[in-house]
C-alpha cells in the first residue's frame, strides 16, 4: 500500500559520495538546505523578447541591476530571514569599462570589479562574500543588489554573471513556488518554482527563465 | 561399582535454525509503504538490520513489527543516513504471523533504498 508524505527536507542521492569522482575542473556539491541562485545581465544591442536578463545597452552613467535568472526579476534579491546567500562565483566582461558594485540594504559592501574594456574575468571563490559575516543567524531579511554603472563616455556592453549559495539556516525549506515577472509587460504572477517558460497571464507573451531548485551537483 | 573410570557428561549443543527476511524498497520522493512478509517459522527475531544509503540525511522514516506489535524501535521511528545499524533483539513470533515494515520518504527530491533484514532463530 503506497501513500504520500509529507516532504521534511532535501537529501542527496543515495550512494552519492564517490572516492574518486574524476572531476578535472572545479564543481559544486551543495549539501541539504542549501540551493543554488544564478543573477545575470547582458547589455547587447541585440534584442531578445524572452530572456529577461538581456537588456539595452547601458548608456553613460547609468545603473543596471542584475536579473533572478528563475524569476525574471530585477535585483535586490529578497533573501528571506532564516537564510545566508554566499556569492561564490562571478565572471564579467565588458567592452568599455564598468563599476560593479554588491549592496546588501542598499549599502555597498563589495566592489567586484572597477573593469577596464576589454577584459574578460572568472573568478571562483574560495573565501566568498557571504551574508553570514552580517547576520550568521539571518534574524533578518536582507535585500541584495548586484549593480553595473557606466562611469564613462560610451555605451556599455557586456555581461555579468554571479551564482551563489543560500543555505537554510534552521528554518524549514525553501518554497515550492516562485513569483516570476513578465519580460514583456511586467506583470508578476506566482508559478510553481521548477516552471521555465512563462506564458503571461495578462499579455499571453512568452518569457524563459531557468530552474534551479533541484540542482545539487555539478557532473 | 564402578572400577577405574568416570562418568562424562557431554553437552550436545542443539542445532540452531535461522532464517532471515530481507525486505529492500526503492522509494520515490514522498512516498511511503508498507511491506508485510509471512514469518515462516516459529521462533524468536534475535536481530533487525537496517541500512540506510548515504543522502537520506534522516529523511527517511522506518519502523519494524510482526502483527500488532511495533518492534524496531519500540516508539517513533529510526531515521538515520549511511548506517547499517544491527538491533539486537528478543521477540517470540509464530508460523504464518505478518512481519511488517512501515517506510516513508520525506525527502522532496530523491529517492532512497532501504533495506530492512530480520533474523529469525529457532
Amino acid at each position: 500500500m503506497v501513500y504520500i508524505v509529507p516532504g521534511k527536507g532535501i537529501g542527496k542521492p543515495d550512494y552519492s559520495d564517490e572516492v574518486s569522482r574524476g572531476i578535472y575542473r572545479a564543481g559544486l556539491d551543495l549539501k541539504s538546505g542549501q540551493s543554488l541562485k544564478s543573477f545575470y545581465v547582458i547589455f547587447t544591442p541585440v534584442v531578445s523578447p524572452f530572456i529577461p536578463w538581456v537588456k539595452p545597452v547601458l548608456v553613460p552613467a547609468a545603473t543596471g541591476h542584475l536579473v533572478d535568472a528563475e524569476t525574471g526579476i530585477d535585483m535586490p534579491y529578497v533573501l528571506s530571514e532564516g537564510y545566508i546567500i554566499s556569492l561564490i562565483q562571478d565572471s564579467f566582461g565588458f567592452k568599455v569599462q564598468a563599476d560593479v558594485w554588491i549592496l546588501v540594504d542598499t549599502m555597498p559592501v563589495a566592489q567586484l570589479s572597477v573593469s577596464a574594456g576589454g577584459l574578460e574575468v572568472y573568478r571562483n571563490r574560495v573565501i566568498p562574500f557571504s551574508t553570514q559575516v552580517l547576520d550568521p543567524t539571518g534574524i533578518f531579511p536582507h535585500l541584495i543588489d548586484v549593480q553595473v554603472t557606466n562611469p564613462g563616455g560610451a555605451n556599455l556592453e557586456g555581461s555579468v554573471a554571479v551564482s551563489a549559495i543560500v543555505e537554510a539556516v534552521g528554518t524549514p525549506p525553501l518554497p515550492t513556488t516562485k513569483t516570476v515577472k513578465c519580460n514583456h509587460c511586467g506583470h508578476q504572477w506566482s508559478v510553481p518554482f521548477d516552471t521555465t517558460k512563462l506564458i503571461c497571464s495578462k499579455c499571453g507573451e512568452l518569457t524563459i527563465v531557468y530552474t534551479l531548485s533541484s540542482f545539487r551537483r555539478t557532473s | 561399582m564402578v572400577m577405574g573410570g568416570f562418568s562424562r557428561l557431554i553437552k550436545i549443543k542443539p542445532r540452531i535454525r535461522t532464517e532471515q527476511i530481507a525486505i529492500s524498497q526503492t522509494l520515490e520522493p514522498l512516498t511511503g509503504i508498507r511491506i508485510e512478509r509471512q514469518i515462516p517459522i516459529k521462533g524468536t527475531i534475535t536481530s533487525v538490520v537496517l541500512h540506510y544509503p548515504e543522502g537520506c540525511n534522516a529523511l527517511v522514516d522506518v519502523r519494524v513489527g510482526h502483527g500488532t506489535k511495533q518492534l524496531c524501535p519500540a516508539t517513533g521511528v529510526v531515521a538515520l543516513d549511511a548506517a547499517t545499524p544491527v538491533i539486537p533483539t528478543s521477540e517470540k513470533v509464530l508460523l504464518n504471523e505478518v512481519l511488517w515494515a512501515v517506510l516513508e520518504n520525506a525527502d522532496f527530491v530523491n529517492p532512497h533504498t532501504i533495506t530492512v533484514m530480520v533474523t529469525i532463530e529457532v
